[in-house]
Formats: C-alpha cells, sequence, structure tokens
C-alpha cells in the first residue's frame, strides 16, 4: 500500500473548499463551501456537511480515499477549516454561549501578555480542539448502497458505511467533554487536555514553567465554564426484519451520535446512518482484560429517519433478476398464481385478489369521493380454502386486520367510545376496519354476523369513513380499506336456484357494494381432480414444487412489487369511455333479459373502472388501456358466471366456448344475415374469449354450413 | 496425542491434523463432556464438548488473532496467539501489549447462547452421565439432586480462589485481585434463561470461529472447544454487560474449534446409516400393544400415536410445512383415582428422547410465557416455551382446563400455540416487529371435548369399559412388560424410523392419483385431506421399516381415517 501523501492531500481539500461551485439556472457560480464558511465563521452555523458527491465531481480518488480512510480525512478537513476559518471573518462575531466569552477572554489575556515583537500566533497554545467550534460532517455519495448492518464487517473498519435500521435503544443526550480545563492552585495557570475516547484521567499535577521550576507542586481543578463539552447520545440499531436470515437473530450496532447529530432519532424509529465503523479503544484496565477483544461503534455523521412511505418505495432493492421476472409477458398470472400457492387452481379469484391488493385509484371529483378500493367477496362450500386464501393476503398486504364475523361486534370492526379509568375522559379507540386503514380487513364468516353490527360496514364499503356520534364524541374516522369477506351459505351448501341473498342472507345493499363475488365450488371433476392428486403426489414425493409449474414469487417479492404498483395513479384516457359505456349497457341487457340471480347496477360501472385502474396499475402503466377494461370485464363476468354456471351445469352438455361464441355473434347479428367480423372480435373480446378461439368457432360453424366467410375474412354472411 | 490434554497452543500448532483426529468417533468421544460433569472440575484452557440448543445469538466479536508484546526493558518484541481465549496470555512483569504498532487486522468470531437441550429426559441424561461421567471425582457423589445444588454454591464459594490459581501468571498485580462475587445481582435462573425455566439445565458461550452461517437458532448441536473461566470486568449497573458477561463458574465460555449438528438426540442411536429394519414390525407390535392398553383399549388411537411419534416436517414452503401431525385424542376419561394424562406422559417419557409436558391450566396460560422476547435493556432473547428443538414432544393437557379468564396473556398464549400448531412457526416478540421461526414440534392435545387449539388430527377416544375399570392394573402391567431391553429397542426404533428415507414409487402415485379422483366423485373430499393421507401413509410406512409406500399402507391409512372421521361427531 503507498502510503499517501496527506499534506498533498491536505492542498486538494483546501482547493476544493474555496473553490468548488455549483452554477445555478442563471448561471450564476454558487460556493457552496465558501458560503458554509462564512457561516461557521460568525457562529450562525456549528455543523459543516461535506458531500462527497462533491467531492467526487471534484477528485474522484480523493473522494474514494476518503471512504476507506475517514477518520484521518476528517481530522485534515477540520483543521483545514480551522486555518481557514480566520479569513473569513466579515463582521464581528456575536458571542453565542459562555465558551465563546472564554475563549475571548483567553484570547485578549493573551493579547496583553504577549511581548509586542513575539511572532507568535495567539492560538497556538489552546488546543484547537477547545477553539473549533464547528463539527465537520459528511454525506455519503447518493451513489453507493445502504449495507445490511449484517455485512458491516472487519474489513469496514475506519470506512465510512450508509446502514438502514430501527433504533431500538437511545440514552439520554449528556454532555461530553471534549477539552477539559484545569487551573492551578498555586500559579493560577490553566491547563488543557483534550479527549478523545470515553473516559480519560484527570491530570493532578501542574505542568506550567512556574510550577515545575518552583517545584510548587500545584495541584489542579477541573473547571467546568471553561471545559468543553459535546451532546452525545449512544444509539443501538437493529436490522430490519427482512435483513435477516432465516432462522438468525437480528443483529444490533451501536452508533454513537454527537454534537449536532444527536436527537434525531427516538426508539422504534426507522432511520438511515451514515458513520464511521470504528473500534473502540478502552482505556486502562478495561484494556488489559478484553484488550484482545475491540467492541466495534459507528461513528455517525448523518442520522435521518426514514419515515414509512420512503420505507416502502422500495424500488432500488428489487433486485434486477426480479424485476426480469416480474417483466416477463405473463407475469400478471404468475403474480396471481404466487397468491396462496398451496392451493391450487382459482387462478380467476386469485387474479381478483390481486387486484384487490393493489387497488384502483381514488377520485375526489368536486368534493365527491369514488373509493379505489376494490371489496371482495368470497362464498363456498365449506372446506375450499376460502380461510386459506383469506389468511394468506392477511399475511401479505403489508397492513392488515384479519377477524372472523362471529367474534366481531360493530364496535369491534368500526370504533368505540371508552371512558378513561383514570382520568374519566371520553376516548376513541379504533376498531379493525380503522386499524387496517389504507390497508386490507380481512372478514372471516361474514355471514355469521349480526345484522346491526353489519350496518356498521355499510358506510367503510362505499364511503370509506367511519361516522361516530356517541356520548360527547362526534367525529369522522378515515377507513380507506379492502374488504375482503369470506361467507358460508345459509344452508351449508350453496343452493343454485336460490339467489344469492338467499343464499348467504345478506341484503342486496350490502351485496352491490362488492365489486366481486366469488362462488367457490368444490365440484368433483375427473381432468381437474386428477390433476391435482398428481400435483400433490409429486409434492410429497419429491418434497418440492412441480417443477413444470411456474416457480411462485416469494412474498418479499410480491410486496415490493404491489408497493411500486401503488405509486402509479392511472387516468382513463377519453376514446375509452365510450367503449365502457357500450359494454355497460351490453352488461344491463344481459341481466335483464337473462335468469341472473345476481344484479347489475351502476356500482358494477364503477366496479369495472376500478378494476381496469387496478389492472393497469399492475402494468406500472399511467394509462388505462382497452386490454385492461376487457379484462376487468371478463373478471366480472367469471365472477357472475361462477354464481350461475352451477344451473348451466343442470344440463347434459355443459356449453362449450365455441357455443357461446356463437351464441354471442347470433346476438349481434340480431336480424341482420351478414355480421363483420372485426365486430365479432371487439364483442367476443370483451366477453372474454380470445381472437383463436373465435377464428376455431367460425371454422367449426362454416364447415357445420351455418354461415359462410367472405375471402378476405371480414364479413360473415348466414346462410 | 491425548486430545483431552492438549493445550491452546499445541492446537494452534497443527489445527488440521488434529481436526481430522477429531473426526473419529472414539476420540470424540473421548473429549469430557459438560453436560454430565459439573464445570468446576475442569481447568481453563481443557478441552471439552458440550451438547445444547442455540437459543441466543449475540453479535460479532472483533478480536486480533496474533498481537505483538513489547517487553518494557529489553524493548524485545514478540509475536502471541490470541485465538481461542479470552485474556492476554502469560504476559511476564514488564511486558505489554504493543497497542501503536498494531497492523493486524482483526478479526470476526461470534457468540452464541447454548442452553442444555430443553425437554431432554431423564432416561438420555442418564445414559450420558454413565457413559462420559469423568471418574476423578466420583468419590463425593451424592443423589443428583444434591450434587446440582453444591455445584452452585461449591462454585460461588471457591470461584475467587480458582481464579487467581487459574490464571497463573496475571498481565499485573491488579488482576490479581479477586473480583468480588457478591456483586452478581442476577439470579441464577435469570441468568440461565432456559425455555422451559429447567434449574438444572446448563447454558455455555460459545464463541464460534468458523462456519458461523450455519448454525441457526434452535439448533441442536454437539460442540468441541476450549474452556475458559478468566472473568471479564463489568459495570455493575451495566445489565447488558452483566449478561453477556455472567460468571464464568455459572456461564462457561467455550471458544469452539469444531461443532456438529446433531440430527437427533438419542444416545442409543450411534450412526445414521446402521439400518437394520427387520425387527421394526416386532417392536411395532410390541409398542402397539402397550400403547392399546395405555389408550384403554383403542388400537387406532394407538396406530395413531405411533404415527405421532415417528413424524416430522420434511418439506417447508412459505406456509405450508409437510409431515407435521398435531394429534388431539379427544373424549379424555376422567378416572377417578389417577391423572389419566400424567400416567400416559410418564410412559411417552420413557420412550422419546425430548418431551415436556404443559398442562394448561388458566394460570399456565396467563403467567407462563410462551414466545421468546428479546429484551432490550439486557440486549438478549428471553426464552419461552415454544423455543423448543426439533422433534420435541409437546404434549398439552387440555384436560386441566377450567372455566375462567384468561387475561391478555393469555389471549396471546393460545394464539401463540394455535399459530404453533397450524403452521410451526413461533414468531418471536422483537418489540418493534415480530420475527417468524421454524419450528418442528410435535404437539399432542389431550382434552375432553375437541381442543379449542387447531390440530391436524382430530382422534375422539373410544375407551373399553374393561379398561376404564382395571387401570390402576394395566399400568402396572405395562411397567412390567417395558423391560429394560424392550424399552431401549423401542427408543431405538423410534429414532431410526424417523431416519428412514422414504420415498413413492410411480405405481402406486398413479394408484393413489386414481384412488383420490375416485373419492372426489362420490363425496367431499379435499386437496387438503389428500395431503394428510399422504402424510399418514408416509409414517404408516416408515413406522413399520418400509421405504417406499406400498399399496397395503394406502389402503391401511385410508381405513384408518375412515374410521377415523366416522368417530367425530357431526
Amino acid at each position: 500500500m503507498v502510503r499517501r501523501d496527506y499534506d498533498k492531500e491536505g492542498e486538494n481539500l483546501k482547493t476544493f473548499l474555496m473553490e468548488y461551485c455549483v452554477q445555478d439556472e442563471t448561471g450564476r457560480k454558487h460556493f457552496k463551501y465558501v458560503n458554509q464558511l462564512t457561516k461557521l465563521a460568525h457562529r450562525e452555523q456549528t455543523a459543516m456537511y461535506v458531500e462527497l458527491d462533491d467531492l467526487h465531481d471534484f477528485n474522484e480518488e480523493l473522494a474514494n480515499e476518503l471512504i476507506n480512510n475517514t477518520r484521518r480525512y476528517s481530522t485534515l478537513i477540520s483543521d483545514i477549516v480551522f486555518d481557514l476559518l480566520p479569513t473569513f471573518v466579515e463582521r464581528d462575531v456575536v458571542a453565542k454561549d459562555a465558551l465563546d466569552v472564554y475563549i475571548e477572554h483567553r484570547l485578549m489575556m493573551e493579547q496583553r501578555n504577549r511581548l509586542p515583537n513575539e511572532q507568535r500566533s495567539d492560538r497556538n497554545k489552546f488546543p484547537p480542539e477547545l477553539m473549533k467550534r464547528y463539527e465537520i460532517y459528511f454525506k455519503d455519495l447518493s451513489t453507493r448502497k445502504h449495507v445490511p448492518i449484517r455485512e458491516v464487517k472487519a474489513d469496514s473498519l475506519g470506512k465510512l458505511v450508509t446502514v438502514k435500521g430501527i433504533v431500538t435503544r437511545s440514552t439520554e443526550v449528556k454532555p461530553m467533554m471534549c477539552v477539559a480545563t484545569y487551573t492551578c492552585d498555586q500559579c493560577g495557570a490553566e491547563t488543557y487536555q483534550p479527549v478523545a475516547g470515553l473516559s480519560f484521567m484527570p491530570v493532578t499535577l501542574c505542568p506550567s514553567d512556574d510550577c515545575r521550576v518552583n517545584k510548587a507542586g500545584g495541584r489542579l481543578y477541573l473547571q467546568t465554564r471553561g471545559s468543553k463539552f459535546t451532546k452525545f447520545q449512544e444509539l443501538k440499531i437493529q436490522e430490519h426484519s427482512d435483513q435477516v436470515p432465516v432462522g438468525h437473530i437480528p443483529r444490533t450496532l451501536t452508533v454513537f451520535c454527537r454534537g449536532e447529530v444527536t436527537r434525531r432519532a427516538l426508539p422504534g424509529d426507522h432511520v438511515a446512518v451514515t458513520g464511521i465503523f470504528l473500534p473502540l479503544v478502552r482505556q486502562g484496565f478495561k484494556q488489559l482484560t478484553a484488550g484482545l477483544l475491540s467492541e466495534t461503534y459507528l461513528e455517525a455523521h448523518k442520522v435521518s429517519s426514514l419515515n414509512k412511505t420512503e420505507e416502502e418505495t422500495a424500488q432500488s432493492s428489487l433486485t434486477p433478476e426480479e424485476l426480469a421476472i416480474l417483466t416477463e409477458d405473463d407475469f400478471y398470472s404468475k403474480l396471481a398464481t404466487s397468491i396462496a400457492p398451496e392451493i391450487y387452481g382459482h387462478v380467476d379469484v386469485k387474479k381478483a385478489l390481486l387486484l384487490l391488493l393493489v387497488g384502483g385509484v381514488d377520485k375526489r371529483p368536486d368534493g365527491m369521493k369514488i373509493r379505489g378500493n376494490i371489496n371482495i367477496c368470497l362464498m363456498g362450500d365449506p372446506g375450499v380454502a376460502k380461510s386459506q386464501l383469506l389468511g394468506f393476503i392477511d399475511r401479505l398486504a403489508p397492513r392488515s386486520q384479519y377477524t372472523t364475523g362471529r367474534g366481531s361486534s360493530g364496535v369491534g370492526l368500526t370504533a368505540a367510545v371508552m371512558k378513561d379509568p383514570f382520568t374519566g375522559e371520553m376516548m376513541l379507540e379504533g376498531g379493525a376496519l380503522v386499524l387496517a386503514d389504507q390497508g386490507v380487513c380481512c372478514i372471516d364468516e361474514f355471514d355469521k354476523m349480526a345484522d346491526q353490527d353489519r350496518t356498521a360496514i355499510h358506510e367503510v364499503m362505499e364511503q370509506q369513513t367511519i361516522s361516530i356520534a356517541k356520548a360527547g364524541i362526534m367525529t369522522c374516522l378515515n377507513a380507506r380499506v379492502s374488504i375482503l369477506a369470506a361467507a358460508n351459505p345459509a344452508y351449508g351448501r350453496y343452493n343454485p336456484k336460490r339467489t344469492i341473498e338467499q343464499n348467504i342472507q345478506l341484503p342486496a345493499a350490502l351485496l352491490s357494494r362488492f365489486d366481486l363475488l366469488w362462488l367457490i365450488q368444490d365440484k368433483a371433476d375427473r381432468d381437474n381432480d386428477l390433476r391435482l392428486a398428481k400435483h400433490i403426489t409429486y409434492v410429497h414425493q419429491n418434497c418440492k414444487q412441480p417443477p413444470s409449474q411456474t416457480e411462485a414469487l416469494s412474498m418479499t417479492v410480491m410486496r415490493k412489487y404491489i408497493a411500486l404498483c401503488k405509486l402509479k395513479e392511472p387516468a382513463i384516457p377519453e376514446d375509452l369511455t365510450d367503449f365502457i359505456v357500450r359494454a355497460y349497457v351490453e352488461l344491463r341487457k344481459e341481466a335483464r333479459n337473462s335468469q341472473d340471480m345476481t344484479f347489475t347496477s351502476a356500482r358494477n360501472l364503477l366496479g369495472i373502472l376500478r378494476l381496469s385502474t387496478a389492472l393497469a396499475r399492475l402494468r406500472l402503466s399511467n394509462v388505462v388501456e382497452k386490454d385492461d377494461v376487457n379484462e376487468a370485464i371478463r373478471l366480472m363476468e367469471m365472477s357472475k358466471d361462477s354464481l350461475n354456471q352451477t344451473i348451466e351445469n343442470r344440463g347434459y352438455r355443459p356449453p362449450n366456448v365455441n357455443d357461446k361464441i356463437f351464441a354471442i355473434i347470433r346476438e349481434l347479428a340480431g336480424s341482420e344475415k351478414t355480421v363483420k367480423v372485426a365486430d365479432i372480435l371487439e364483442k367476443c373480446a370483451s366477453k372474454g374469449y380470445n381472437p383463436d378461439q373465435v377464428d376455431a368457432c367460425i371454422e367449426e360453424y362454416e364447415e357445420l354450413n351455418v354461415w359462410q366467410i367472405n375471402q378476405t375474412r371480414s364479413k360473415l354472411t348466414f346462410i | 496425542m491425548d486430545i483431552t490434554n492438549i493445550s491452546i497452543e499445541d492446537w494452534i500448532k497443527d489445527e488440521e491434523a488434529h481436526l481430522k483426529s477429531l473426526e473419529e468417533r472414539d476420540v470424540w468421544e473421548k473429549v469430557p463432556l459438560i453436560n454430565s460433569n459439573p464445570i468446576h472440575e475442569f481447568n481453563d484452557g481443557t478441552l471439552l464438548r458440550f451438547r445444547g440448543m442455540i437459543q441466543d445469538m449475540h453479535g460479532p466479536e472483533y478480536y486480533m488473532v496474533v498481537f505483538n508484546i513489547i517487553n518494557e526493558q529489553t524493548n524485545e518484541k514478540t509475536v502471541k496467539n490470541s485465538k481461542y481465549r479470552d485474556i492476554i496470555p502469560d504476559c511476564a512483569k514488564g511486558e505489554q501489549i504493543d497497542m501503536e504498532n498494531n497492523t493486524h487486522l482483526p478479526e470476526e468470531r461470534h457468540s452464541y447462547a447454548v442452553v442444555s437441550v430443553p425437554g431432554v429426559n431423564s432416561w438420555v441424561t442418564h445414559y450420558e452421565s454413565v457413559k462420559y461421567k469423568l471418574e476423578t471425582k466420583s468419590d463425593h457423589i451424592e443423589s443428583t439432586s444434591n450434587q446440582n445444588k453444591r455445584t452452585y454454591n461449591e462454585a460461588m464459594e471457591t470461584d475467587a480462589p480458582t481464579e487467581s490459581n487459574l490464571v497463573k501468571k496475571p498481565v499485573n498485580t491488579e488482576t490479581a485481585t479477586p473480583k468480588p462475587e457478591n456483586s452478581l445481582s442476577l439470579s441464577p435462573e435469570y441468568i440461565l434463561n432456559h425455555p422451559l425455566g429447567d434449574s438444572k439445565g446448563t447454558v455455555c458461550h460459545m464463541k464460534v470461529y468458523k462456519e458461523s452461517e450455519n448454525l441457526k437458532l434452535n439448533d441442536v448441536c454437539e460442540f468441541v472447544g476450549f474452556l475458559s473461566l478468566g472473568s471479564v470486568q463489568c459495570d455493575e449497573d451495566d445489565l447488558e454487560m452483566q449478561t453477556h458477561h455472567p460468571p464464568t463458574s455459572l456461564v462457561p465460555r467455550i471458544h469452539v474449534v469444531h461443532f456438529k449438528k446433531m440430527t437427533h438426540y438419542n444416545p442409543l442411536v450411534d450412526s445414521e446409516l446402521s439400518g437394520d429394519v427387520t425387527n421394526f414390525v416386532n417392536i411395532r407390535k410390541e409398542l402397539l400393544i402397550v400403547l392399546t392398553q395405555l389408550l384403554l383399549g383403542d388400537v387406532l388411537a394407538a396406530e395413531y400415536m405411533i404415527c405421532h411419534l415417528v413424524s416430522e416436517i420434511y418439506l417447508r414452503k412459505d406456509y405450508m410445512a409437510l409431515g407435521q401431525f398435531s394429534l388431539n385424542i379427544s373424549n379424555v376419561p376422567k378416572l377417578e383415582n389417577f391423572d389419566y394424562v400424567k400416567e400416559v406422559y410418564k410412559f411417552l417419557e420413557l420412550l422419546v428422547p425430548k418431551s415436556h409436558y404443559l398442562p394448561l391450566t388458566l394460570e399456565n396460560m396467563n403467567t407462563l410465557e410462551f414466545i421468546p422476547k428479546k429484551d432490550y435493556e439486557s440486549n438478549r432473547l428471553n426464552s419461552g416455551i415454544l423455543q423448543l428443538s426439533q422433534n420435541t414432544l409437546l404434549v398439552l393437557d387440555e384436560t386441566k382446563l377450567e372455566e375462567g379468564k384468561l387475561d391478555v396473556a393469555g389471549v396471546k398464549s393460545v394464539k401463540c400455540l394455535a399459530q404453533a400448531i397450524k403452521n410451526q412457526k413461533v414468531s418471536y416478540d422483537f418489540n418493534y416487529y415480530p420475527l417468524e421461526y421454524d419450528c418442528d414440534i410435535q404437539f399432542l392435545i389431550f382434552s375432553e371435548g375437541k381442543s379449542m387449539l387447531p390440530s391436524d388430527v382430530l382422534l375422539p377416544l373410544k375407551p373399553d369399559d374393561t379398561c376404564l375399570n382395571t387401570f390402576g392394573e394395566i399400568l402396572e402391567a405395562a411397567n412390567h412388560f417395558l423391560k429394560p431391553e424392550l424399552l431401549n429397542q423401542i427408543r431405538i426404533y423410534l429414532t431410526r424410523a424417523r431416519l428412514i428415507q422414504y420415498e413413492i414409487s410411480d405405481q402406486v402415485q398413479n394408484l393413489v392419483q386414481q384412488e383420490f379422483v375416485n373419492m372426489r366423485q362420490n363425496g367431499n373430499v379435499t386437496a387438503q385431506d389428500l395431503h394428510g393421507l399422504l402424510v399418514l401413509c408416509r409414517l404408516i410406512c416408515i413406522s413399520e421399516g418400509k421405504q417406499t409406500l406400498d399399496p397395503e399402507c394406502w389402503k391401511r391409512a385410508c381405513e384408518m381415517e375412515k374410521e377415523r372421521k366416522a368417530r367425530i361427531p357431526k
């Protein structure tokens, strides 16, 4: 290793401080550090921040050296500033505190005592630590990443590192001596002792010339007023839960904060700390016993608390590999299948749940509030893994509450007014829905809930607020939650001949507030069952998931991606409105004509909008596209089908895809003899059929001589 | 070279060769075991062995591998090694560590709190002490309980002198002044921090120098390392220092040279591959007879019990833990003269290496700590009952539950238990966030009705009237029947069955798939049921010593499940 020439480095740093400037928009040069120095000189600022980004611009090598040996450079810069400061004094400095006055006095005394022709700087005698009324702090390069606490190892000793963690302990801010001042009881001379470590050995014998020559044996007394203290605080930070490897205990790191960096964090705060990782030098007896062992600490240069939102915008923490997976073509179904991977099938339900996690966009036109959160109700026979799905969503969502209908009262869900036993004051205590604000509230056994308790949910599900008017307290609490409910049919099994209201015994007012209602049924189906059985036996035999299946994404990746999606605020472009309106009118018409057990209302239109914005979010796009709307309508249809299909299955042959498409085309044609293929494709797309299926259908029926298709495949003619 | 008397210097000189010789079983076994010998019989710097569970992980420590010593008079410089030590080795008078010109970089070592494995049954400890107890000071052995008490007292009294004896040449005169032992304000129980509050347990602090990333919380390992008795001066008011540097008479420090993970804690099973499974069927039959009698003539329950005893988790993915087989035996009778569950437990205790009996009384639920909690004052993980090592049998006795009020802590305890049973995960309380740790505890719940806790298998007991009346005789007969040889055979059988490599052949796989499809056609069978059936198949197979699933096992499993389900009241 080449020993560095610190004098030269000092020169470099000096030029940096004096000459570094940035140009603002008007083209004026802005001398960042000169400005800071001027302020320091006038005691208007105590902390001087050196941004390594700037230094990196100025001299890359120097910045890297600084990161590797920060302590050394810190003193270097501090000394340079000490030399520079007097040149920056433009006007008289107002004394800020006792120590300023004290220093001023001493300097004046010195000046008076000094011989006029003596060539000596008046500040030489005092230790620079006492005279320095500023602190040097470094700001880490913005390109450098946070290091996990676990990775801060012996090789980082002496280097500048930035770590993230949660504060678990913080001591009181205490004054810590950095320069001890003594006076001699014999000669009155003052002695100074700079203190570097955590403890110091007081000087007792006066070292002044007077006492030494006379052997007076003057004793020294510590003078609190003349000593310099800095604020000192010790923090303990602990790793975040996502940085802890499986089966390990979170690591902690001691952080020493001095001066301006104290009082920046409280226990429980999430913080990012930039500092120098140093071994703790023990003194005296401890050094001997623990000499072989060095404790370490982080000398803080910057402590910034991260708020929750910062925590969640975790795009940078998505690794490129993870992003690559997420940007693959079928990421939508991949994400969906990653929800509760241990539950086989039910892809559409999972897709819906995925959209619930992402959520649509809230809108507030003219004070009216249209919720963006998606509510879903899962119904089904006992033992179809509804609760498992709920449990998974509860674990996956960053904020969620899980309750069961039977165990919750309306008060338990919304909010309760309590009387404080000590003060007698009224206070509000939030229930599950309030606690899940901006998250998901999973309610299992929704049907078992008492009616009066259920009404409390009505307001939440549409207005997203909870109004309280109870003894002396009138208020409105936010409850921007997505509700995921699970319900069992009223008579044990779902009876397809009855309406949903009859089946679940929930009022239509409540049911219509759910954007999607899914009926999960557990029907015996040879092919499906065989696949399921194969899947399970494979898992048991090989102790892993079958390889052909797409690897399920881990929960952390899902969480990161969903957090990323939530940042987007997609809007619906003008030209799509017609399309959506037509689709809605279609739905209404259909609902009127068919023997539908569900109902279609204006809420469904909003539902489609919500689902399509959620889909756009999922694509990380700011614009809703036609495909999003189609997919939203498809999900809506599928959820309806899940409720209605049970009747159709009573027939001998369940209608296959071709039959369904034929029916659509038939309807489209009406009394006309010809239909445009383009119209058919569009119509079918909105019903969730892809062009291939449509083509197959057209061909099949052409063979049956039902219709003919022209040469250019643009027109169908019924025969 | 005699491994029991090796010094640290000798070890470091030829580390590789010594490690190699340790690989041999005989040499390994020769290293004295702390679990069955009191710590005060050993000198500072002896090579020792300890079997325990990792209870807590302290942070990394940085130490100087080598350092320079300057003799103040002669200015001579010597280089010394400080690996595997706490305090500076023999420093002659006038010698000082050269702190200024230290060019050696510090290295990392990791510190762990390791407790003797919670729930180890007395037959295991007895066997261990017979095998590993050193003869040297055996002349004054009294009864074991007395012995243990003496250990502490003796240690407390004699600590100061031993310390000065051991540190032969102290660095300077100051070290020789013994630290007054009564500055210890923490109770031994607090320092011990044993999951089950077992006051007889031992705890050691391990300093691991390599491969520490392989160690996980709650792993059961066997460590070999050098004992260090030098005490570290600590501030009396600093709780953290005190808990991290307890007196070595209570918590010996061991500098680990090598460790092995233990796949089981059965001292009767030596190597894992001595797979003689021929007599499995016979032993199983004998065991079935005993269990049938104990379970009041209920053969089905006995079958399930055997399966339960050999169950373990063999696959984990997110929240799915395949192989868990928590058993809830409901409809447990109340006998007049006997505490039925306790009597049954007495037998189970004889069969498995690690078990714990926990009566679910209101008081227990409300007062006991179930989940480990991080204490930031002392910077350690305070243990809880659910911090158990792999394959520990936890018997929950719900028949002891009475009507009453569960307070907040009690409700939390029930929740934790339920979560642990359902997912085999325990979320430890780190105050600012919970952190989940996988566990593999066999939960066996006895209850009168269906338990309030979840379970994988609910089995209502069908007691035979004659058995109910003659339970006293049954107990006697069972005691008589379980002769030491048979008992040992059963113990070996239960451990070895678990180590069998199991697989499903393609043929049987097809059969299972077809059967499942048929079952679906006939009635309400879910995917969960198939999971359950396959787990049961596996357990039946390995309990019979078979490596592959055959159609009979599948049929047996189906029949057992059918019979069991028929018993559950609709």
